[in-house]
């Protein structure tokens, strides 16, 4: 089964954005598919009108921080009774504070300093990026099963009516 | 009759031995060279430049600039990127921005293991020609000049408190 991850990357720099998407690419953990936001709001917005299954994001930036970010996404993501999709933290960030405050109190999958290697990524996104894959695979067949279970009633269906 | 202390050496030696090794260790890191450190001219370098200028909050308001020329800053970026980046483009004050923010980033933890707080800014990018920064005449300011194999730069340390303005050398 071929499974897609909808990506969301956020970062109010466009080259980072560009330089995240492509190291991910390089890293060939999954086909990502990706969808770019310029800061937290704007991530909010993204991940509100698309399926997004994980997010990397950028700490310091205008409007609303990636922290804050994280926060509220896995909050709308419990207050809907929804798997919260994993979250990275990709940073210039990297004091032991910081890693503390995203992995322990906001709930962040991961966390990577820039500048980065395409091994560093891989490295440390693998646990989310495979979390993000077992939460679409269980959700495909789930859905597989749900359609296999209507199938035969609308067969019976179509013999009583048709 | 006693002297009056340089400006120079009136920036705390602490904030200034984190951020030269800020500097030092994540361009060594991006660069796989590490930058020399070389006498500061006393002129700016002629032709374009960027400056990217990030402030920092903790025991006291101060701010780190790199200035790089054009041939300095096209190969640190392409080196930071993977990819070449035109200079006069908007994505090179982009990518220079975010070079001075992984130094901050960098420059925060080592201030952190001085015993000291550093909240950092996002970054603000200057371009412009010949660039040179001109403090207030009251600031403690700290210099440093680097040499790569590809050429020059600088990084101007500046307590806040006082005015800073880039003086465009036409």
């Amino acid at each position: 089964m071929n499974l897609k991850l909808n990506a969301l990357v956020v970062d109010d720099s466009r080259v980072m954005r560009g330089m995240v998407m492509e190291t991910l690419r390089k890293t060939g953990l999954a086909d990502f598919h990706f969808v770019e936001a310029e800061d937290g709001y704007d991530a909010l917005n993204k991940m509100a009108t698309n399926s997004i299954h994980i997010a990397f994001v950028d700490w310091n930036m205008p409007n609303m921080t990636g922290i804050d970010f994280v926060r509220a996404g896995r909050a709308n993501a419990l207050r809907n009774d929804e798997d919260p999709v994993p979250m990275v933290m990709v940073t210039s960030e990297k004091t032991m504070g910081k890693i503390q405050e995203a992995l322990d109190e906001a709930g962040a999958e991961g966390f990577i300093s820039k500048p980065f290697t395409a091994d560093e990524m891989k490295r440390k996104v693998t646990k989310a990026v495979e979390k993000a894959l077992a939460v679409q695979l269980r959700k495909l067949r789930h859905r597989r099963d749900a359609e296999a279970d209507a199938e035969p009633k609308s067969k019976l269906f179509g013999r009583l009516f048709g | 009759m006693l002297a009056t202390p340089s400006l120079e050496s009136t920036f705390p030696p602490a904030i200034t031995e984190a951020a030269t090794a800020g500097v030092e260790i994540t361009l060594t890191s991006i660069l796989g060279e590490r930058p020399t450190r070389i006498v500061p001219a006393d002129a700016p370098p002629d032709g374009a430049m960027l400056a990217g200028i990030i402030s920092f909050i903790g025991e006291i308001k101060w701010s780190l600039t790199l200035m790089v020329t054009e041939p300095v800053g096209v190969a640190l970026v392409e080196k930071f990127c993977g990819f070449a980046i035109p200079f006069d483009s908007d994505d090179m004050a982009d990518a220079v921005g975010e070079v001075a923010n992984v130094i901050a980033g960098e420059v925060t933890l080592q201030l952190e293991k001085r015993r000291m707080r550093g909240r950092m800014s996002l970054p603000t990018v200057v371009r412009g020609q010949a660039l040179q920064l001109i403090a207030n005449r009251s600031a403690a300011s700290h210099r440093v000049a680097y040499r790569l194999s590809f050429g020059d730069f600088s990084v101007r340390l500046l307590a806040a408190g006082t005015s800073l303005f880039a003086r465009q050398i036409s």
